[in-house]
């Protein structure tokens, strides 16, 4: 009788097991989470067959280029852009660069009275942009001598994203801007996904060879 | 008193509550930021270097000029995997090298192993040193970048080192 008292009084549940687990889960949560991508914007890439595998160089900039049709700008972007004090009219298509989260061009962006270094007389949209990689990126680019320019130039690559959409004239313009004077940015790559139906054919392939 | 002290001594016992709560708001903050990783490729491409520095007379050497141009538009409609994008439908795609010219609808593609045949053959003329032969795709009014990615991906894929990019012709 005395034991069946004891039991009754001791009904305690031991946590540590669960502690244990939890802390495990969180864990592999924190070693799996890839914060790399935080320089990347949800865009859908066109497929390319040949689309390398990229392993990011250490020095490379990310631009994203954003584009919606006129009338089918999504509510998030009206919102962030209303926050900047900047009213997206509802009848005009709408694109905009954006660089670690931050926009650098927009369709109105204040010129401030600069001009375009190579088309000459044309407004400059893209002062920001230009400004950023000069100042932000360009320096910290790893340097290399051209020969048949007899000049150094920055050897380190851009990395340009776009969905399949985006008119090709946005990317062009950035090229434009890499060419600029002190910034001469060369190597260019274009993000593209990989057809999952034809990576998933090349490893079965390769399983049976 | 004597029966106080014994008890207090038999239950020295931490309160787990706060520390599992906190445990599972880390889970869960881990959990819903997590993103796995993206199958996410690229195709490298370089442009001009001396362009706008330079005042160098251009050295004449064979190089491929590809022209792309929009035949017909087609029209912006939303994919019907995933009603959140966009794609075109009935989209025709020209693109001119000289003479030759070339069509092709690059989102309804029928063998992406090989997306434009025609070209595919014409790029296999062992006349082009791949590693030395320029070859410039100028985009003209229209082109969005899945068409360029088509045609990019052709020329890689046939081992052409020099691939540029020409500026464009559109205001801003």
């Amino acid at each position: 009788m005395g034991k069946k008292r004891k039991e009754v009084e001791e009904i305690v549940i031991d946590m540590t097991p669960m502690i244990d687990m939890t802390f495990l889960l969180i864990i592999f949560f924190i070693l799996v989470n890839d914060m790399s991508k935080k320089d990347l914007e949800e865009l859908k890439l066109p497929i390319a067959m040949e689309a390398g595998h990229d392993e990011p160089p250490e020095r490379r900039q990310i631009l994203n280029i954003r584009w919606f049709p006129a009338g089918g700008v999504p509510d998030g972007v009206v919102a962030q852009y209303s926050t900047l004090g900047i009213g997206i009219p509802p009848d005009q298509e709408w694109s905009d660069i954006v660089w670690r989260g931050q926009v650098l061009y927009y369709p109105n962006i204040d010129t401030g009275g600069r001009t375009d270094p190579i088309r000459k007389g044309r407004a400059d949209y893209y002062w920001k942009l230009a400004q950023t990689m000069e100042n932000e990126w360009v320096p910290f680019f790893e340097r290399k001598m051209d020969k048949t320019l007899g000049i150094e130039l920055p050897d380190d690559p851009i990395l340009l994203r776009a969905d399949r959409n985006t008119p090709f004239k946005y990317l062009q313009k950035i090229m434009e801007v890499c060419t600029r004077d002190g910034i001469q940015i060369w190597k260019v790559q274009l993000a593209a996904s990989e057809d999952p139906n034809v990576v998933a054919a090349r490893e079965k392939a390769r399983g049976n060879q | 008193m004597a029966r106080r002290k014994k008890k207090k001594f038999e239950a020295i016992k931490t309160d787990m509550t706060p520390m599992i709560d906190v445990t599972f708001l880390l889970l869960i903050f881990f959990i819903v930021t997590l993103k796995f990783k993206i199958l996410e490729g690229r195709l490298d491409a370089a442009l001009p270097k001396d362009r706008g520095t330079s005042t160098a007379e251009a050295v004449e050497i064979d190089k491929i000029d590809m022209l792309i141009k929009v035949a017909e538009p087609g029209e912006l409609i939303e994919d019907a995997d995933n009603p959140r994008l966009l794609m075109y439908e009935g989209r025709r795609i020209r693109v001119e090298i000289g003479a030759h010219k070339y069509y092709y609808d690059p989102f309804n593609i029928e063998d992406p192993e090989d997306p434009l045949p025609e070209l595919t053959a014409f790029l296999k003329d062992p006349a082009y040193d791949k590693e030395e032969t320029p070859i410039s795709l100028d985009a003209r009014k229209g082109v969005v970048y899945g068409d360029i990615v088509v045609l990019l991906d052709v020329v890689i894929r046939e081992k052409f080192q020099k691939v540029s990019f020409a500026g464009t012709h559109e205001q801003d």
